[in-house]
């Protein structure tokens, strides 16, 4: 249980580290940005891509 | 710090690159990915980082995932083996599931609750290095599955033994849809849960053999002249439409 519970912190810990890649990104539109969280959104809550 | 922080804290500060819903929506991103059970989230996450990414994600319907499993299939009649690909980031199971309802639209040849998943592994074998376990398998790359027919009463011996009694009675093996079909079920059978249930294949098979006549449609249990078994299926060569899906 402990294991699970570490394992998805990593998990989300990745998901943490590529938002903030995103976000701070210069040659990304905040329309793009937008877009894109979206998807991933859809995709983590759906599990469809 | 760590990336969490500083998302929060960009939306504390108001900064201009992650200002109001923007940052919003990131952190509805994560507090959503906090909600999905861990085995779910992993299988997912691949998906969700190439988005987040801007790398190229195809939505897929379930009919273009059946269709692209139906045209990788590839078939020897004579040694009895088949193969198929599973479109990356497909689970067996949504694979199992796109293919059942494109046989349903497009085969009504084929009769509902034909097979029963206890027959399959007489009939069928999945490679030595597929994963038994579907959380071990990798969804995220497309995966080539090679089914491998078995002949009744061979079990174990040789290639060349098994397409040898097939021969003597003029016999070949079944034709790929019968194959493919039989590796999604075998493929979907150690996960844990009946994914069988609202299936269409279930039922009972009589013999253990699955192979058809040259001439003929499918035959099972040393019947080779045609749909007299439990099973039916689509007599003769695949359909027009079935290869052109």
């Amino acid at each position: 249980m402990h294991d699970e519970k570490k394992q998805k912190e990593e998990l989300i810990e990745m998901l943490c580290v590529e938002v903030a890649r995103l976000l701070c990104a210069d040659d990304v539109s905040e329309e793009e940005k937008l877009s894109r969280i979206k998807l991933a959104e859809a995709i983590l809550e759906r599990g469809e891509m | 710090m760590n990336a969490f922080q500083v998302i929060t804290k960009q939306v504390a500060e108001g900064t201009e690159r992650a200002a109001g819903f923007l940052a919003k929506a990131a952190a509805s991103l994560i507090t959503k990915a906090e909600s999905i059970p861990l085995d779910e989230m992993s299988r997912r996450l691949d998906g969700a980082l190439r988005a987040l990414r801007g790398e190229e994600v195809v939505k897929k319907t379930a009919l273009q995932i059946a269709r692209e499993m139906v045209r990788s299939y590839t078939f020897d009649r004579e040694t009895g083996v088949s193969t198929f690909t599973v479109p990356a980031s497909v689970t067996d199971v949504e694979a199992m599931t796109v293919l059942n309802q494109y046989f349903r639209n497009n085969l009504p040849g084929f009769k509902r609750d034909a097979v029963n998943a206890a027959g399959i592994e007489w009939f069928t074998k999945l490679p030595q290095e597929y994963p038994t376990s579907c959380q071990e398998r990798d969804y995220s790359q497309a995966r080539q599955i090679t089914i491998t027919g078995v002949v009744r009463g061979t079990r174990g011996q040789a290639r060349t033994t098994q397409a040898d009694v097939l021969k003597n009675e003029s016999l070949v093996f079944a034709d790929p849809r019968d194959q493919a079909l039989a590796a999604a079920i075998h493929a979907c059978k150690h996960h844990g849960e009946d994914v069988f249930k609202h299936m269409w294949v279930r039922g009972c098979v009589p013999g253990f053999a699955l192979y058809t006549s040259r001439s003929s449609g499918v035959g099972i249990n040393g019947s080779h002249s045609g749909n007299d078994g439990d099973y039916v299926a689509a007599s003769g060569s695949p359909s027009p439409d079935f290869k052109n899906a």
